[in-house]
């Protein structure tokens, strides 16, 4: 799934507002992956592929637990994951989406 | 050139390190090898031991103490009097610079007229690492009896000349010593492995068979040490020969890993920081195809290789590094030529309990569980590597974010001294 305009019609954006491990605030527009895929299973991994090649997998049952975003970034999205308070996997520049089967 | 025998003095007690220093390692090989080595020139080789009994596996001819809790004037008096050889150069176990240049420069200065050729260093003799006859075997013998056993007073009551390290033309290095594990950490990083070795030992070792790279992120020396004593990783500990290995600065994953897997620095990889990703020269994926080869990371692609790597991500209870295993698994069993395995978990634990927290040590024991499972099936050669240390916090652990201002080293040294493991 590409990350492109028009993605995001008709969903509503929440607002993600908190603090970092390093103390550094944060404030985004943001989209609940789990809506954006629509059809994500337990045992599907998630891939999220960035432009600047920080690839981040993460599992189908974290993202339907509902915890994992698309938050827009400028002029594009990175992921924002608020446990993950070190921010490893906020991969930035996100360009698309791709969910396979879990082995 | 006058007759000579090597004298290795490995009988201390090594109470301030703790453990005995002949068999600390150095650059793939214990300390007292790594003499005897030195040594291979000299027609006879003693090593002055406390107790036979523990070196009974050496080659070399073993004296023993006779007086104990006497001092090194003990062993040096035991080899003297066991030696055919007219001269004895005298080196103690704990100087694994010590190298066959420095020794022969050293007995090429033996005239023959004197009793002791004392090197001194900045004007201090070092009587374990000096030349002494045969011929002072009476004046040993009497310090002996009435319980002398300083260097100094034998070195007045003989014909004594000195020899100043600079006249050898060698420097400071080749005679470093260290009676302290943090001195044993001092001397590993500034003279000892480097993680730029890695790569050309992994193409070297590629050359000969299939090779499986075990890279355990966030594993310091001190770590790895800490869990090695108290059991945490007996698979490893018996099996591997581990190391420290200094990393480059600053010690954090995205520079050490480029270093890892091309071999060369920062200035020349161009990956500075956490945030680099474009490394500028061929790594060890170059060429690579996922026919032969499987690179297995864990949930984020870390820098940008010739070769994508397999992500994988913590499900159904599991962490990232068990889907790792289960992959690497899979790979051995389908005989693929390099297998590169990069578990994340212990770094993890270090972050958040810290470095020497009971659930650091407990990843620690579930990788070292992983790696002895590999073993088993993997039909070539394991190495283990790491990329940097992680030192405590108050409330978890960190690494290369809080440069030093000590004047030794940029970072902290815990941060700096990561580990590299081969199969004994």
């Amino acid at each position: 799934m590409k990350i492109e305009d028009g993605l995001f019609e008709g969903m509503t954006p929440v607002k993600l507002k908190g603090k970092c491990a390093d103390g550094a605030e944060y404030s985004y527009q943001a989209f609940s992956v789990s809506e954006v895929l629509g059809s994500v299973t337990a045992d599907s991994l998630v891939e999220f592929v960035s432009g600047d090649g920080r690839d981040t997998l993460v599992s189908g049952e974290e993202i339907l637990a509902g915890d994992v975003y698309l938050a827009q970034d400028g002029e594009t999205y990175r992921l924002v994951i608020p446990k993950d308070t070190h921010r490893r996997r906020w991969c930035k520049h996100i360009t698309e989406i791709e969910s396979e089967q879990g082995g | 050139m006058v007759k000579t025998a090597a004298g290795i003095l490995a009988g201390g007690k090594s109470s301030r390190m703790g453990k005995n220093k002949a068999s600390l390692t150095w650059n793939g090989d214990t300390f007292l090898h790594t003499l005897i080595d030195a040594c291979r020139d000299f027609p006879e080789i003693y090593v002055s031991v406390d107790d036979r009994e523990k070196y009974r596996d050496l080659s070399c001819t073993l004296v023993e103490d006779e007086e104990k809790e006497y001092g090194p004037l003990e062993g040096i008096y035991q080899v003297l009097k066991q030696m055919d050889a007219p001269y004895a150069v005298m080196l103690a176990t704990d100087m694994p610079m010590i190298s066959r240049e420095f020794l022969k420069a050293l007995v090429s200065n033996i005239t023959g007229e004197e009793d002791c050729l004392v090197l001194r260093r900045e004007g201090r003799p070092q009587p374990l690492c000096s030349v002494y006859a045969k011929s002072i075997l009476p004046v040993v013998e009497h310090m002996r009896r009435n319980r002398e056993h300083k260097p100094g007073l034998l070195f007045q009551r003989v014909n004594t000349r000195y020899l100043d390290l600079e006249e050898l033309g060698f420097g400071e290095a080749v005679i470093a010593n260290v009676n302290t594990p943090e001195e044993y950490e001092q001397l590993c990083f500034h003279y000892g492995r480097k993680l730029q070795e890695f790569a050309p030992r992994v193409r070297e070792k590629l050359t000969h068979g299939k090779v499986m790279v075990c890279y355990l992120d966030g594993l310091g020396y001190r770590m790895y040490k800490n869990a090695a004593d108290n059991g945490s990783v007996p698979f490893i500990s018996r099996n591997f020969s581990v190391l420290p290995v200094r990393t480059v600065e600053p010690p954090v994953t995205n520079p050490a890993m480029a270093t890892m897997i091309t071999g060369e620095l920062p200035y020349v990889h161009g990956i500075h920081s956490r945030k680099d990703r474009e490394v500028l020269v061929p790594t060890l994926f170059a060429g690579r195809s996922g026919e032969n080869t499987a690179f297995l990371e864990g949930d984020t692609r870390i820098l940008k290789t010739e070769l994508l790597p397999r992500l994988h991500a913590a499900a159904k209870g599991k962490g990232c590094d068990y889907w790792i295993y289960r992959d690497a698994c899979k790979a051995a069993s389908e005989e693929k030529e390099f297998i590169f395995a990069h578990f994340h978990e212990i770094d993890d634990a270090a972050h958040a309990d810290g470095p020497f927290s009971s659930a650091c040590m407990e990843k620690l024991k579930e990788t070292d569980g992983y790696i002895e499972a590999l073993s088993g099936i993997f039909k070539g050669e394991i190495l283990l590597i790491s990329d940097h240390g992680v030192h405590e916090t108050g409330d978890g652990g960190t690494h290369g974010e809080d440069p030093c201002s000590n004047g030794v080293y940029s970072y902290n040294i815990e941060d700096m001294l990561a580990v590299w493991g081969e199969h004994i």
